[in-house]
């Protein structure tokens, strides 16, 4: 009950926490805090809602088991971001292989992921909500342009921030952040239209 | 001299921080100033803002917490599951630990009856050899061979036959040495014959040996065709 009543406010005071042996109460901090943005990361590597969260529950299952060996050399957010990266392209290599097996090689349109209902052909029958569509038509971006899109606008990173998580210069970074808006927008457009 | 207006690509970079508001004053000052020069891109920030602010950041939060709500309870679950003392299998290392256990038994399961087959003890293999080096009378067979040869005369052209018809230990366990034995009999038998310990027994090749410079060329080839005939 009195565990209950700390409020671990800081990074370094979920570790400090876990690390003295409060686990439960750390680790329920950790997975709150980190949860939507790990589990949208997930979302626009995986483009599905389910496996995103068995996804998210693994990374979050890995992560506490070495957060006691976490050197704090960067932040908790960019850790958890390359192991859910990490994961993400794990099981996309796998999924694939197993389509491979199963049914031979898949096209051009079922590497594209996302497959969104022709709302002209069904009269709007299937209308999702839009930010469902909205998170959709994210992660059918490139994954330079929807990467740096989904930091920048969920996530608040800075471009120095984001440009340590994917390598890639600020220059780079702000052209793909322009790009990703800009086929966000269009794409929106036109469903709002429809 | 800093430049008064962003070009192009300046101002392309900094659009989305401008429609979502993420720009300093100074910067934002300066990117309107510029917009002047590009009245296409006022246009396309027009539309973007539509689009974005039907999408307000708060639903979306709203929408992926509805999706999430549920994941601390689950993780702390399964990391329960996991420390549970029933659940070895899903410990770290035990698969592995498993797998290495598995691997080292099919390898003891595959080498040792190899081993045993070909028992390449080399410690038995060098002892068997003395054995054998000190002791010749180990194969009786070759006395009688070399008695045979003295009362009869023996026809070197049966000398094979009956090479082939000296049993050899018949002990399986000991097949790597059955070569050696091999070998060791052929020697024995050509020492024996060698040294002439056959009384009165001289082969005839003997004197064909030392005599091969002598034979003419007709006669060599004639050798040479009989040898062809010969089967040892």
């Amino acid at each position: 009950m009195l565990n209950l009543a700390i409020n671990l406010q800081t990074d370094k005071e979920i570790i400090e926490e876990f690390t003295k042996g409060n686990v439960e109460q750390a680790a329920n901090e950790f997975v709150k805090r980190y949860k939507n943005f790990v589990y949208l990361i997930a979302f626009r590597y995986v483009k599905d809602y389910d496996d995103a969260e068995d996804i998210t529950q693994e990374v979050f299952i890995d992560a506490l088991q070495k957060l006691k060996f976490f050197r704090q050399e960067s932040s908790l957010k960019t850790w958890l971001y390359r192991i859910t990266v990490n994961k993400c392209k794990n099981f996309l290599r796998r999924r694939k292989l197993v389509t491979l097996v199963r049914f031979g090689f898949p096209n051009d349109d079922e590497e594209k992921g996302l497959d969104f209902p022709d709302n002209s052909q069904n009269g709007g029958v299937e209308k999702k909500e839009l930010e469902e569509k909205f998170l959709e038509v994210v992660a059918s971006l490139p994954e330079k342009q929807r990467e740096v899109f989904s930091l920048r606008y969920f996530d608040n990173l800075t471009f120095a921030q984001i440009s340590n998580l994917l390598g890639t210069s600020i220059g780079g970074l702000k052209a793909n952040y322009f790009h990703a808006v800009r086929k966000i927008a269009f794409a929106m457009k036109q469903y709002l239209e429809d | 001299m800093e430049k008064q207006f962003f070009d192009r690509q300046e101002m392309e970079e900094r659009m989305p921080d401008y429609i979502f508001g993420r720009l300093s004053k100074e910067e934002m000052e300066k990117f309107e100033n510029s917009l002047l020069n590009f009245p296409d891109l006022v246009q396309e920030i027009e539309d973007v803002r539509k689009v974005f602010s039907k999408l307000e950041k708060a639903n979306i939060d709203k929408f992926v917490e509805k999706r999430t709500r549920n994941i601390p309870v689950k993780v702390n679950e399964r990391l329960k599951q996991r420390r549970s003392p029933l659940n070895i299998l899903a410990r770290p290392g035990f698969v592995t630990l498993v797998a290495g256990l598995g691997i080292i038994l099919i390898a003891i399961s595959i080498f040792f009856p190899i081993a045993r087959k070909f028992d390449v003890n080399p410690t038995q293999v060098v002892k068997k050899a003395d054995t054998l080096d000190n002791n010749p009378l180990i194969f009786p067979q070759l006395d009688e061979l070399a008695n045979l040869a003295n009362e009869q005369q023996l026809d070197l052209n049966i000398l094979p036959e009956i090479v082939s018809a000296i049993p050899l230990e018949q002990d399986n366990s000991y097949e790597p040495a059955v070569d050696f034995l091999d070998e060791l009999v052929s020697e024995q038998i050509v020492d024996f014959i060698v040294n002439e310990k056959s009384v009165g027994f001289t082969p005839p090749y003997f004197d064909l040996f030392k005599n091969l410079d002598k034979i003419d060329e007709n006669n060599f080839q004639k050798l040479i065709e009989e040898l062809k005939d010969v089967q040892i």
